[in-house]
C-alpha cells in the first residue's frame, strides 16, 4: 500500500498514535514517518511485520491458540503489537520470532544479564570463554596454560551444579 | 535541591542538547500491564515502588501521586519528557519516582512494569547508561525480572526485548533542516537500526529543529555496542550539519546574519508569540551562538531551558492557572522579553 501522506512511496511504517485521547492509525513511508510527531517515538507497532510473519508461517486463517496464562489472543497481539505475559513468548513463538528477526540485529541476547536469573548464564558465558582460550592454548602447545584453564572451567561448572 | 539537568550550560555547547537512556524491565511473577488485573497492578506497583525506593535511597527519590496530578502538572512532565503520554493516559494504578536533580525517573506500570529513565545534559550517554544500570541493579536486588535465555529481558512489545535499552540524543539540526538535506540522510541512518524524529511538533513539522535520534534495535547487540553505534551515527549527522553551516557561512552570510538578528529582535520585542514561532526563533538564535554570529547579549538562561519553559504546561504553572491560547501567547512573549532584554 502507498504512503498515506505523500501517496508516492510504499508505506513501510505503521504508526499508531493517540491524539486527544483518540487512537489514530496511519501508514507512512520511511521518509514521511520521520517527520510525523511522536514525542515518545518508542511505541511504533509494526503491524505489517506481524501480518507478514503470520502469512509466512501459518496459513492465513489458521487457528492459533490463546495464551493459557494471560488469555491473550493472537488477533489481539496482531493488532496491538503487545504481549500479555512471559508465557506469550512461547505461545506465539513463530510470529514473535519473525517479528524480532525483522526488527532486531540478531535473535540472541548478548547484553546485560540480571544477576538473579542469570547466575548460571553468566557462569556459562565465562566457561565458554575459558574453553575457547583453552583450545587456543592447546593449539599453541601451551599445555601448562591449558591445564590451568581446564581447572578453572571445572571449578566454574562444578559451582553450577 | 540540586538544579535540574536542563539548566546546565552543557546543553548549549554543541548540537547535542541531552543524552537519555531508558531501560524496560518486567517482574517475572506478574503478567505484563496489558493483561494485569487492577488488583495485581496495585500489588505490582507497590512492590516495585518499594524496590525502587530502596534502590534510590542514596539519591532521594520522590514518589509522586500520579492520580493527584493536575492537567498542568501532567503537561509539565510531558514537556520535560519525564513521562510519556501513554503513561498519563492509563487507568490502572501507576507509580512515578523522580530523583532530586530529575536525572533519574522510574515509571511503574507503563507499557512495561518498570521503565528506568536517565538523562544527562550534553553528550553523556555512557554516564546516563551507568546511572540507569546502577538503579537497575539495585532494584533487581529485591525483585526477579522476566528474563529469557535467548531473548534476554522480556518486554511487552517484542521490539524492545534483549537489552530493553532505548538510548537517544536530543540534537539541534537547524541547517540540515533549512536545506532539507536531513531527509537524504535518513536511509543512511536507518541502515544502522537507528531512527530520527522531530520532537515537540504538533503537526508534521518538527519544532525548533530539535530531533531525537535513537536506537531501534535492542536485541543482539550489547548495551555498549548499541551506544557506540548511536554515537557514531550521530557524530556523522552532526558533521553534515556542520558542513551545511559552513556552506551557509561562506556563501550566504548575509542571509544567516539577518535571520539570527531578526530572531533576536522579535524575541526581545514581540507582544504575542505562539510556541511554534518562538521555537523556530530560538533555534535561529541558538544557531547564531554556535556559529559565532551572535556573541552578546547572552539570554539569561540556556536556550534549551527556554525552549522547555515556554511550552504551554510550564507557562500555566508559572501563571498558576489554565490559560486560553491568546493569553498564553501574551504570557510567552512577556517571558521571552524578560529573558532577552
Ligand atoms: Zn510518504
Ligand atoms: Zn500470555
Amino acid at each position: 500500500m502507498l504512503c498515506e501522506k505523500c501517496n508516492k512511496n510504499q508505506a513501510t511504517v505503521h504508526l499508531q498514535q493517540f491524539v486527544n485521547g483518540k487512537k489514530t492509525e496511519v501508514r507512512l513511508c520511511q521518509q514521511c514517518s520521520f517527520s510525523a510527531e511522536m514525542p515518545f517515538a518508542l511505541e511504533n507497532i509494526f503491524l505489517g511485520l506481524i501480518d507478514q510473519a503470520k502469512n509466512q508461517i501459518h496459513m492465513p486463517g489458521a487457528k492459533i491458540p490463546d495464551c493459557k496464562n494471560c488469555g491473550m489472543k493472537f488477533e489481539e497481539f496482531r493488532t496491538g503489537g503487545k504481549l500479555g505475559c512471559n508465557a506469550c513468548y512461547d505461545i506465539f513463538p513463530r510470529p514473535v520470532e519473525a517479528l524480532i528477526k525483522n526488527v532486531q540485529a540478531n535473535t540472541r541476547h548478548v547484553g546485560k544479564i540480571p544477576k538473579r536469573a542469570g547466575v548460571t548464564l553468566i557462569q556459562k558465558r565465562q566457561a565458554d570463554e575459558l574453553r575457547s582460550r583453552m583450545n587456543k592454548a592447546v593449539a599453541d602447545e601451551n599445555f601448562e596454560e591449558a591445564a590451568r584453564l581446564r581447572d578453572q572451567i571445572r571449578q566454574l561448572e562444578g559451582a553450577n551444579q | 535541591m540540586s538544579s535540574p539537568w536542563y539548566q546546565s550550560a552543557t546543553t548549549d555547547e554543541s548540537q547535542i542538547l541531552s543524552s537519555r537512556v531508558r531501560l524496560a524491565r518486567n517482574i517475572k511473577k506478574y503478567n505484563f500491564p496489558k493483561k494485569l488485573s487492577p488488583q495485581d497492578a496495585a500489588a505490582m506497583v507497590t512492590e516495585a515502588q518499594q524496590a525502587a525506593i530502596r534502590a534510590g535511597s542514596h539519591r532521594l527519590f520522590h514518589q509522586l501521586d500520579i492520580n493527584g496530578l493536575s492537567e498542568t502538572e501532567q503537561k509539565v512532565f510531558l514537556e520535560k519528557h519525564i513521562t510519556s503520554p501513554e503513561f498519563l493516559r492509563g487507568q490502572h494504578p501507576k507509580g512515578l519516582l523522580i530523583s532530586d536533580d530529575q536525572n533519574i525517573s522510574v515509571m511503574l506500570n507503563e507499557e512495561d512494569h518498570i521503565r528506568i529513565q536517565s538523562v544527562q545534559a550534553g553528550e553523556k550517554l555512557s554516564e546516563a547508561l551507568e546511572l540507569a544500570n546502577q538503579v537497575d541493579d539495585l532494584i533487581e536486588e529485591s525483585l526477579e525480572f522476566a528474563y529469557h535465555n535467548e531473548y534476554g529481558y522480556l518486554t511487552a512489545c517484542p521490539t524492545n526485548v534483549g537489552t530493553g535499552l532505548r538510548a537517544s540524543f536530543m540534537i539541534h539540526l537547524p541547517c540540515l533542516d533549512t536545506t532539507g538535506q536531513l531527509k537524504n540522510l535518513i536511509p543512511h541512518i536507518t541502515k544502522f537500526g537507528i531512527t530520527i524524529r522531530g520532537i515537540y511538533g504538533e503537526g508534521t513539522q518538527p519544532m525548533g529543529s530539535i530531533y531525537q535520534i535513537s536506537n531501534q534495535r535492542t536485541l543482539g547487540k550489547s548495551e555498549e555496542d548499541i551506544i557506540q553505534d548511536l554515537q557514531n551515527v550521530t557524530k556523522n549527522v552532526i558533521e553534515h550539519e556542520n558542513q551545511a553551516r559552513d556552506n551557509f557561512l561562506k556563501s550566504r552570510l548575509n542571509y544567516l546574519e539577518d535571520r539570527v538578528h531578526r530572531a533576536y529582535g522579535i524575541l526581545s520585542h514581540s507582544r504575542m508569540i505562539t510556541a511554534e514561532e518562538a521555537m523556530h526563533l530560538l533555534s535561529d538564535i541558538r544557531l547564531g551562538y554556535l556559529a559565532n554570529i551572535l556573541q552578546k547579549p547572552r539570554p539569561k538562561m540556556q536556550i534549551y531551558q527556554i525552549m522547555i519553559e515556554i511550552q504551554p504546561g510550564h507557562l500555566q504553572r508559572l501563571a498558576g492557572r489554565e490559560m486560553q491560547n491568546e493569553e498564553r501567547d501574551a504570557q510567552r512573549a512577556e517571558k521571552l522579553r524578560e529573558i532577552f532584554s
